[in-house]
């Protein structure tokens, strides 16, 4: 144990874990707030899409950086993540919109094409395939200060819009027809979450990689969800569970050579299911027992006499 | 329904001109037209009931006149300002919906009052701001639900959450009030506490819409009654008889009881699909 303290302190004064800390800090806290939203409109794979689209923005970014000579070879990586996962998620939030059923194919074939074009487009660029792994399943321990800088810049706006607009986004996912009906811009709002979802999902690659997004996104909110009653309560326990996991996993490869981003979801799955299987043994004796049938009046109705 | 207290205050902010109003209104769906051809007009502090079967269009003419389903010919008016061109501009802060829902929850837990406080807000308000949420507590207590604002949605019957709908309405403390099925499928308590809820508002003056299926303990508050069949007006005016085959003896439907309540005795089982 003191081992471990001594290591852990020696480790703690590396600029490399350092960083890679403050990393998964910071992403562990702002990603749940955009998965409030989304898993509140039902719309928790949205992350998922977005992050296979985000594939092709990365190879493209590098692709131009191969052309403009840049260096490092990898410096447009990230805008390009940005450009492509904005214009993703606004197609994906269009097509929610419209509502067809036709949607659903074209959103399948802009995540197959998203994963599918990166893959290519990274190779053309000169990209090998420790490069792709890197974006597909997270990179956290290269995480250099432009990297950081970048990471908590974008997780403050992801913050500021999540939380600062917390009442206007509820009444949105909450009810849209009713959000419309109150004269709230119903649709710059929609457009907004879809944008900051992208925001959230470039941030979130560094950490767990494009394939994994949608899992710090959703799964604290998914734990939050057991033990709550209300959406302001679930919406802060999920940003705490989102920021010990990240923590916990990050920590947990200092000492055991595992893939950091998986590991963290890892951590987090395994949460989900403890406090899953605790939650019945704590809440049984408070628990009021709901009736789930509805009260339909006038299902069989008794009559009285007489009536005009 | 400027304030709680001074109950003879009224809504009456229009001495001009219709609240709500529809002009020929058309809207086509797809390749089904919903609505064909409704005019329809109701003056400020009018209690208007539309009626018709499942499937006429009462619940798309309500949304029409809000603006959520396109208007293919036609204009609808709201506080004088049209609905089809200029939906932006329509004081939608002076109106309030209840909109038709199976159930009030959504993706993700949420208490009585975080949905209430939500209906406070309009185009140039976010945040529901000071004073939101005594506002939006008086508005749980005026639907009998002021001792359950902290309960999540989902420990709420369905009539009580049909309630909170009608809360969050009227927490925006609206001068139009349209209201779609706001009891069916919910228990007699929320139907009485419904009923004593929109007679006094109706005191105050507030103009109301309501889609109805059945008439029940609100039909002695109702002036006017809309009829649609097939998407087009068929009735404008007093409240009409019930078809043929509803209004025998045995046949309570809606006109059981005109303001006196009486003890059912068991007689018959009238079954009646939702």
């Amino acid at each position: 144990m003191i081992d471990t303290w001594h290591s852990l302190s020696l480790l703690l004064g590396s600029p490399l874990i350092q960083r890679s800390l403050v990393a998964a800090f910071v992403v562990g806290l702002a990603a749940p707030v955009i998965g409030t939203y989304l898993v509140q409109r039902r719309l928790s794979l949205l992350g998922d899409g977005i992050g296979h689209v985000a594939l092709t923005g990365v190879a493209m970014g590098w692709l131009v950086g191969s052309w403009t000579q840049v260096t490092p070879n990898d410096a447009l990586a990230v805008p390009g993540a940005v450009v492509a996962a904005i214009i993703g998620a606004v197609i994906i939030e269009a097509v929610r919109a419209r509502g067809r059923t036709s949607g659903d194919v074209a959103l399948a074939l802009l995540f197959y094409g998203g994963i599918a074009g990166g893959v290519v487009i990274m190779g053309v660029a000169g990209g090998t395939n420790a490069n792709l792994m890197g974006y597909l399943f997270g990179s956290i321990s290269t995480v250099t200060t432009t990297d950081l800088v970048a990471t908590v810049a974008m997780s403050a706006v992801v913050l500021a819009v999540g939380l600062g607009l917390r009442t206007a986004l509820f009444a949105v996912c909450q009810d849209e027809e009713f959000a419309r009906s109150t004269g709230l811009p119903v649709r710059a709002l929609s457009v907004l979450i879809a944008i900051v979802a992208a925001l959230t999902v470039t941030v979130s690659m560094r950490v767990v990689g494009l394939l994994l997004v949608s899992a710090l996104m959703i799964v604290p909110v998914a734990i939050a969800q057991l033990v709550t009653t209300s959406f302001r309560r679930t919406m802060t326990l999920a940003m705490v569970i989102g920021v010990i996991v990240c923590v916990t996993g990050l920590t947990i490869t200092f000492f055991h050579r595992l893939a950091p981003g998986a590991m963290i979801v890892v951590v987090a799955i395994c949460l989900y299911a403890v406090v899953a299987v605790l939650r019945p043994l704590v809440h049984a004796p408070g628990r009021r027992i709901v009736d789930p049938h509805p009260d339909l009046e006038d299902d069989v109705r008794i009559v009285p006499s007489g009536s005009d | 329904m400027r304030t709680r207290s001074s109950a003879t205050t009224t809504g009456r902010t229009e001495p001009t001109g219709d609240v709500l109003a529809a002009h020929a209104l058309r809207v086509q769906l797809g390749s089904a037209t919903i609505l064909r051809g409704v005019d329809l007009a109701v003056s400020p502090g009018e209690v208007v009931a539309l009626l018709g079967a499942n499937g006429s269009g009462k619940s798309t003419l309500m949304r029409a006149l809000l603006g959520l389903v396109p208007i293919s010919d036609g204009d609808a008016h709201v506080l004088g300002t049209s609905v089809r061109t200029q939906r932006t501009r329509v004081a939608w802060e002076r109106v309030g919906y209840v909109p038709q829902r199976v159930t009030a929850t959504s993706g993700m837990p949420a208490t009585a009052l975080e949905v209430v406080l939500s209906g406070m807000l309009h185009r140039h308000r976010f945040h529901p701001g000071r004073g939101g949420r005594a506002r939006a507590l008086e508005a749980l207590d005026s639907v009998g639900l002021g001792d359950r604002s902290r309960a999540g949605l989902h420990e709420l019957s369905g009539g009580q959450q049909q309630r909170v709908l009608i809360a969050r309405a009227l927490a925006r403390r609206p001068d139009v009030l349209l209201l779609d099925e706001p009891v069916s499928g919910v228990d007699r308590p929320s139907q009485e506490t419904f009923a004593r809820l929109l007679a006094d508002l109706h005191a105050r003056g507030v103009t109301v819409l309501i889609v109805l299926h059945e008439l029940g303990l609100i039909e002695p508050i109702i002036d006017r009654a809309v009829v649609l069949r097939h998407g087009r007006v068929v009735h404008d005016g007093a409240l009409p008889a019930p078809a043929p085959g509803h209004e025998g003896e045995d046949h309570d439907h809606v006109h059981a009881e005109h303001g006196e309540h009486v003890e059912h005795p068991e007689k018959t089982i009238q079954r009646s699909l939702p």
